[in-house]
């Protein structure tokens, strides 16, 4: 993986995109610029693929900007924000920074303010991510119980990290019971504590909760470092180190590498009959593309089972705005997208690209 | 694996053995045709019903095709969108 940071900008005006686009690759430190004119689309990529910042208008059709806030935000605590406006008043800056936004800026219109506003997104960029919780950063979850603790608080710390919710029940500065998903008690607890990234907020105490942890506050919070110092071990083991491996494209997601390929604009993977496809890059309704991959698929290989034509090599399909091909090996499925402007003529060849990366 | 392909390839059947080309309303009516009658009615029945059924699926799910090509060992179908009809061209290839 390229070590340059990414950025995604989302802006309903093209002609815009361009120009950031030109203008943001020349920065110092040189990031990667993706660019998307659909708030659904914006969130499918940030799925596929961790990025540095994002960069995001407030005023769109369809899907607005503080919708793609409300749910990235949700869903990427650890996302850098930048939110754009033509017209920034206060009401629509208040919500952004309330939405978790980093930076709220009106669209630049003065060479000195364009400078700025890339000064600005350089700073973004090199700050160093940081571990802890949004809000108090550079604390983790264990700093903050212990201080509600010490303090013989009472209070509910509502943790949000990854789009999963958890609570921790503290009364007069003891931990009574905790939830995570499903889970109460002391399992929840050591899941939450075992988070590394995410945001929280106090809720006021819940007198009532029935109390299922029992343990003491240290010997809690001692049994979380244990639990900790395990989760980063098994990170460390898990994840292999590129340098070490000296195989970088081992660590890539294969829709990931396939979106590399100049000229793909989505990839789809998955497998006939099955619901839900396996991988996507850049899908809006991966689920609905899908279905229709598998059906169509499914009504031509029946032709062709019908009148012994031979196995059924490849679909290509191609519009105005859009290219699609679809290569089918067993039961298995592959759907690239090309972007409107790759010719007819060079889609076989860029399929080659992709099949080899597919299999 | 080899061996396996090739015994594959040998069912093939060449219904056509010339290119050949016709056209198809919105209804999957017939205008234009310049393939010999001996090629199945059904042959042609079914494609016309996949190509129409390809372009309006399609079209339902947001993308919206003005060709299609579907390729075969053995058959290669081209099908323009002509006003919610086509115009098909069938090949066959020789595997």
């Amino acid at each position: 993986m390229s070590d340059k940071p990414k950025i995604l900008i989302l802006d309903d005006e093209e002609d815009l995109l361009a120009t950031y686009k030109d203008l943001l690759t020349n920065l110092p430190s040189k990031p990667e610029i993706y660019t998307t004119t659909n708030g659904a689309r914006a969130v499918a990529m940030l799925d596929a693929e961790q990025f540095s910042l994002l960069i995001t208008d407030l005023h769109m059709p369809e899907i607005d900007g503080f919708q793609v806030l409300a749910i990235v935000r949700r869903r990427f605590p650890e996302l850098k924000i930048l939110a754009i406006s033509s017209v920034l008043e206060e009401q629509y800056r208040a919500r952004a920074y309330s939405l978790g936004v980093d930076m709220c800026w009106q669209k630049p219109g003065t060479e000195n303010e364009i400078k700025m506003f890339f000064d600005c997104i350089e700073s973004l960029l090199e700050e160093r991510p940081s571990e802890g919780f949004r809000g108090i950063q550079n604390k983790s979850l264990v700093d903050l119980i212990q201080l509600e603790c010490i303090c013989r608080n009472s209070t509910t710390l509502k943790v949000i990290s990854g789009g999963i919710e958890g609570k921790i029940y503290i009364l007069d500065g003891e931990i009574i019971d905790a939830e995570f998903g499903n889970l109460t008690g002391d399992i929840a607890f050591k899941k939450l504590i075992s988070l590394k990234k995410g945001s929280f907020e106090y809720l006021p105490a819940v007198t009532e909760r029935e109390r299922k942890i029992f343990s003491s506050t240290d010997g809690l919070l001692l049994d979380a470092a244990q639990t900790i110092d395990e989760t980063t071990a098994e990170d460390k083991s898990e994840v292999p180190d590129a340098s070490e491996t000296g195989d970088r494209t081992a660590l890539v997601k294969p829709v990931i590498a396939m979106s590399k390929i100049d000229g793909v604009d989505f990839i789809l993977i998955g497998e006939l009959k099955s619901p839900q496809p396996s991988d996507s890059w850049g899908v809006d309704d991966s689920k609905n593309l899908h279905k229709w991959i598998s059906n169509t698929v499914q009504l031509w290989r029946s032709f062709g089972d019908k009148f012994l034509c031979g196995e059924l090599k490849d679909i290509f399909l191609y519009g105005h705005h859009c290219k699609v091909v679809l290569k089918t090996k067993e039961n298995k499925l592959l759907c690239a997208g090309f972007k409107a402007t790759v010719n007819n003529e060079t889609i076989p060849n860029l399929m080659k690209d992709v099949i080899a990366l597919w299999v | 694996m080899g061996l396996t392909k090739a015994k594959k390839d040998q069912s093939i059947k060449l219904i056509i053995t010339k290119p050949g080309s016709f056209t198809v309303d919105a209804n999957g009516n017939i205008l234009s045709s310049t393939l010999p009658l001996s090629v199945p009615d059904k042959f042609i029945e079914i494609i016309i019903h996949n190509v129409l059924e390809t372009f309006l699926t399609a079209r339902a799910s947001g993308l919206i095709f003005e060709e299609v090509i579907i390729q075969f060992i053995g058959l290669k179908i081209v099908a323009r969108e002509m006003r919610g009809g086509a115009l098909i061209h069938l090949t066959p290839l020789k595997p």
